[in-house]
């Protein structure tokens, strides 16, 4: 029985520990200069986990990758780029975390943080049901929210049980 | 000190933004020529409006100031009221990354009136001008480094010859260096 509870333990463990962003790519509106685009890279790096990030100034879109193990959470991208002067749109991410709910009315939490999103798929609803209390990988689109505030939703392209 | 007040993003690489700003004008070790150079010098305060569009291939700004200086032993430095018009343009082939020189350039087409010059006391005639210059200018910015240069000729003048020096040329040379923050969390 303890070699279960501490086997179960374990589990949650390494759950936790593997919940995190791995790559996060935002478009971001209003950077006009290369100057704009080093402020953003400075704050991006700034943030705890954050392995490397590059801005392209005729896009828009700043990549940033993170390190495993990382406790980054989305509400520091989103600050780093209105503490700049600019606004932040859309954002496709790649994130692991915990699937709970139901398999019709999942949500994704990001151990670690305090982010968790609704999910929606963004093609046909695959079954989730055997997912459900698992580590997942997903790969979606957080839609822009109001400034200071996180997406509740995140639309998922595809996710899969994490390795 | 500044305020940006008003900022509106529009598009990618595209923001509308209004900057209010205050500032210490203290006079450096330059002599001043005309009946300027005989006044005691003091300091003065300045306060700008600027508001304007920033893209990555155009720039339209237009700004205003007001200077005031203090009374030093009963001389004063006229108050000026200052105006700018300024458009700038990035060329297609200049529209680079961050590990790159950012240049753009810029017509500069300012105004300014300065009022009566207040000598022992006394407000001397003939001591108002009125100005308007027109010339080019180059900003350079590399990450944290920014060097500006500009020259302007004047337009039109309403000066008098014999309290002021001829100005037939303006011109500037500007180094910054911009601090960044990392807002490490």
């Amino acid at each position: 029985m303890k070699k279960a509870l501490a086997l179960a333990l374990l589990a949650l463990l390494s759950s936790v520990a593997n919940a995190e962003y791995r790559h996060v790519n935002m478009t971001v509106f209003g950077m006009d200069c290369a100057p704009c685009a080093h402020a953003i890279h400075v704050s991006m790096k700034g943030i705890k986990g954050v392995d490397m990030v590059n801005v392209d100034l005729n896009t828009g879109l700043v990549t940033i990758s993170l390190v495993p193990g990382n406790t980054a959470g989305m509400h520091q991208f989103e600050e780093a780029v209105e503490k700049n002067g600019f606004t932040h749109k859309d954002a496709t991410v790649i994130v692991r975390g915990k699937l709970a709910g139901t398999a019709t009315a999942p949500v994704l939490e990001v151990v670690g943080t305090s982010d968790h999103y609704a999910l929606t798929p963004s093609a046909q609803q695959p079954d989730l049901t055997a997912l459900i209390g698992k580590l997942v990988e997903v790969n979606g689109l957080l839609p822009a929210a109001a400034k200071g505030k996180l997406p509740d939703l995140l639309r998922y392209k595809s996710i899969t049980e994490a390795q | 000190m500044a305020w940006r007040f008003q900022h509106s993003v529009t598009s990618v690489g595209r923001r509308i933004e209004s900057t209010a700003s205050l500032g210490l004008v203290v006079p450096g070790p330059q002599q001043d020529s005309g009946i300027l150079a005989s006044l005691h010098r003091a300091p003065g305060v300045a306060a700008t409006l600027a508001s304007g569009l920033a893209s990555r291939s155009q720039y339209l700004w237009f700004g205003g100031g007001y200077t005031r200086f203090v009374e030093a032993d009963t001389d004063r430095r006229p108050d000026t009221l200052s105006w700018s018009a300024i458009y700038g343009y990035r060329p297609p082939g200049l529209r680079r990354d961050v590990n790159h020189w950012d240049y753009r350039g810029f017509a500069e087409l300012t105004g300014e009136h300065t009022g009566r010059v207040r000598s022992n006391g006394v407000l001397l005639p003939d001591s108002e001008t009125t100005s308007l210059w027109l010339g080019p200018s180059i900003l350079a910015i590399l990450k944290d480094v920014a060097i500006e240069g500009g020259i302007q000729a004047p337009l039109y003048r309403d000066v008098s010859a014999s309290s002021y020096r001829r100005e037939s040329i303006r011109f500037a040379i500007n180094f910054s260096y911009l601090k960044y923050s990392s807002h490490a969390y």
